[in-house]
């Protein structure tokens, strides 16, 4: 079950141990090595998905580590995050120099670490172990297949429209000016020749070879009929394409404007009741007030990126969880769960959103149909906070 | 090739920290044995050290980078650099080790003997003047 395979060369046991307990805890498969020449033999071995090195050690040093590593048949494809406590100029010298994916600063909290470790997995599942010139020139070459092929439509489409143009204005008038059609066709050689030639007769070629089109029209027609047939084409995929973009770009802002209109109490939604910013609500009032009307439902905060979700049954917890530690535990269901390890998370997640006071918040009402979940164990908001007080 | 262009350095540890000083400055590695502290010396001297029959002082550079070790013994060894003729002793929380590295690489933490005697020197002067009060 476990979400990767980190192997972390540092020769500070200290920095070891809190690496691997904090990488462990979040559900990494963690190995470590005390120094460059101990980690390049447990890289081949393990083949991590990761490596975390550090740049001063003794025996070979993390610029070496990098080096070896990228020659090494088996673990040049392996990203490695530079860990140091040297200064932002080596993690940049070592971006560049040896081709580290990223790098880390010394001392560092454990959640960062993991938040970085997380990310930066994350990054290379997207891109399968691209490198960076790959990623470069891949969408380089997207762009231009891009940049080639809208033109050639728009051009395309800018063509037949104008064409069009002046098959209906040419028709029109090609009805009404049946006889003066054949004088004019009579005159067709002469704007060649005047515009050629004469200078000075300018203003009456340009207006001839307007009119001169007309006598050729049946056949022009004929062409233009057939034109048009790929014009239908193209209009059915620039109508497709169409309802495409308005569909997304439509369910995006009606999502956007309902929130917004719920935000502001212009609609009167039965299951809304709640919301703001934590900067004008205290949490604790939030529990308080879903607490005192025993109300039903979930309520969501949205901190620094992080979800949280809280289900209220009579204005009860039953439990509350973070996006985080929800892909901490596996995504299971609540369930799977005993009730000590609901408490807990919900210990857990109560006690970090506590720490932050810029996010937003919604409360929904909501009836749960599962039966199970009547069951489950309650907790009043206020024997949650209190215990996280102290 | 390379190696030649590489500058060597000393690493030794104080707390969860790590300095380097250039090769070149460091005469050896010791294991404290014995240490006699001064009376009225400035608090990042340790004390006097017995060295190859002279006695030099050991620093204590966690004093002067207001550095917290956390659950450390105490350090056993130390690094004897030489700073324009004259002696320190530097203690070590870990095992000095030598490392090699382009010199385009900027490391912070590097310290300069020069650097370091004038920094001492400066934070001794207030402290002399107390005491001449």
């Amino acid at each position: 079950m476990s979400k990767g395979k980190i192997l972390l060369v540092d020769d500070s046991p200290i920095v070891r141990k809190l690496a691997e307990v904090s990488l462990q805890e979040a559900g990494y498969e963690v190995y470590t090595a005390s120094d460059g020449e101990e980690g390049l033999k447990t890289a081949e071995t393990v083949k991590p998905d990761l490596i975390l090195v550090d740049f001063i050690m003794p025996k070979i040093t993390g610029s070496q580590f990098c080096k070896f590593a990228k020659e090494n048949e088996i673990l040049k494809d392996i990203p490695i995050i530079l860990i140091t406590g040297k200064g932002e100029s080596v993690g940049q010298a070592f971006i560049e120099k040896y081709g580290v994916l990223d790098y880390f600063m010394k001392p560092f909290k454990s959640e960062d670490l993991i938040e970085k470790v997380e990310s930066t997995l994350s990054r290379i599942s997207e891109f399968k172990y691209e490198t960076v010139e790959e990623e470069i020139k891949k969408v380089e070459d997207v762009l231009l297949s891009q940049e080639i092929s809208l033109p050639e439509e728009i051009q395309e489409i800018s063509f037949d429209l104008t064409e069009e143009i002046k098959t209906e204005s040419s028709k029109e008038e090609l009805e009404i000016t049946e006889i003066q059609e054949i004088k004019l066709s009579e005159e067709i050689k002469e704007p060649q020749e005047l515009e050629e030639i004469k200078e000075t007769q300018e203003i009456e070629s340009i207006e001839i070879p307007e009119e001169a089109l007309f006598p050729s029209m049946p056949e022009e027609t004929t062409k233009l009929e057939e034109a048009i047939k790929p014009s239908d084409e193209i209009d059915k995929l620039i109508e497709d394409k169409l309802r495409e973009f308005s569909e997304k770009i439509i369910s995006v802002v009606d999502a956007s404007v309902e929130s917004a209109l719920k935000k502001y109490g212009l609609i009167k939604d039965s299951s809304f009741i709640l919301s703001g910013f934590l900067d004008f609500f205290k949490l604790e009032e939030i529990f308080n007030l879903i607490n005192s009307n025993k109300l039903t439902g979930i309520l969501s905060v949205f901190v620094n990126g992080i979800a949280y979700e809280f289900m209220f049954i009579e204005g009860q917890i039953v439990y509350g969880i973070s996006t985080l530690q929800k892909q901490k535990t596996g995504f299971k269901l609540l369930n799977e769960f005993s009730s000590e390890e609901i408490k807990q998370l919900t210990l857990e997640a109560l006690s970090s959103l506590r720490k932050s006071q810029h996010g937003s918040f919604i409360f929904e009402i909501k009836q749960f149909s599962d039966f199970n979940l009547f069951n489950k164990e309650r907790y009043s908001p206020s024997e949650l906070f209190n215990p996280v007080i102290h | 090739m390379s190696e030649e262009l590489q500058k060597s350095y000393c690493v030794f540890g104080i707390g969860e920290r790590e300095f380097l000083i250039p090769k070149e400055n460091v005469i050896q590695v010791l294991e404290i044995i014995r240490i006699f502290p001064i009376p009225g010396s400035p608090d990042y001297i340790v004390g006097a050290l017995p060295v190859k029959g002279k006695i030099i002082p050991a620093i204590d550079l966690a004093k002067v980078y207001n550095i917290e070790r956390l659950n450390y013994s105490e350090s056993k060894l130390v690094v004897i650099i030489d700073v324009k003729g004259e002696k320190i002793g530097i203690l070590s929380d870990t095992t000095p080790f030598f490392v090699n590295f382009e010199p385009d690489i900027v490391v912070e933490d590097i310290i300069e003997p020069d650097k370091l005697f004038e920094k001492l020197k400066v934070s001794q002067k207030p402290s002399e003047k107390a005491n001449d009060k």
